[in-house]
């Protein structure tokens, strides 16, 4: 019987969740803007609805692998997961930005 | 396990930053986990400016074409969006360093300078609707 769970609070568990929350927004934020910039170039939007799948994809392999690595690491009390996806969130939010400004500064 | 490539990633040399790990201790897990979580409501945060900002300039194009304060208000919350973005990673960099360190964490004008954009353009909106 073990004495008290490893992990109280599931703080593992409640980011994994906050990871997912955040794919979904940044999906629904990229199509959106994907939208709107086709009445700018179809070739712009095709390229933005396929950057938002292809990373929204590519975010969530990286949630899973980081919530595996910080499960093991916190059984093992090693260091947890660093902070390189987080850099390259905040640059597909500069990316999504500017395709909204593209859009917002061009259309009549 | 020493050797395989899961150890390697966590060695603590090859953890990126340097200028957060290279310094202090490792926190207790928790503060680390919730100012991830931090760091990814900032992020949706930014993701809800820059849609608010592309549906008030494609809802207005329904009515014809887009007025200046139409886009004005788009533009400066797609801004707002870019702000936090970027923002979102400088806190999470500095909220891990003091932690780290033992520091008091960061403050940071961010949440005052958004809260007055968005009361202003909330404004500006009502100003727009009364008057159309």
């Amino acid at each position: 019987m073990t004495t008290a769970p490893w992990d109280p609070g599931l703080q593992n568990e409640r980011t994994g969740l906050a990871w997912q929350r955040t794919m979904l927004s940044g999906l629904t934020c990229g199509v959106l803007v994907a939208r709107v910039l086709a009445e700018v170039s179809i070739t712009l939007a095709v390229l933005t609805g396929l950057l938002a799948l292809l990373s929204t994809a590519a975010l969530g392999w990286l949630a899973l692998q980081r919530f595996r690595g910080n499960a093991r690491a916190l059984h093992a009390e090693l260091p947890l997961a660093d902070g390189r996806p987080q850099l390259l969130i905040s640059g597909l939010v500069i990316l999504t930005a500017l395709g909204a400004l593209v859009f917002a500064l061009v259309v009549v | 396990m020493s050797g395989s490539p899961e150890s390697d990633r966590l060695r603590p040399e090859r953890r990126w930053p340097r200028q957060v790990y290279a310094v202090g201790s490792e926190p207790d897990p928790r503060f680390t986990f919730a100012n991830e979580r931090t760091f990814l409501a900032w992020i949706r945060t930014a993701l809800g400016f820059l849609a608010a900002g592309v549906a008030i300039a494609a809802v207005a194009r329904l009515a014809g074409e887009l007025g200046p304060e139409v886009r004005g208000a788009s533009i400066v919350l797609i801004l707002c969006g870019l702000v936090c973005g970027v923002g979102a990673f400088g806190r999470w960099m500095r909220n891990e360093r003091a932690m780290r360190l033992g520091l008091p964490l960061p403050s940071s004008p961010m949440l005052l300078i958004l809260t007055v954009i968005v009361a202003l353009v909330a404004l500006l909106s009502l100003v727009v609707v009364t008057l159309a």
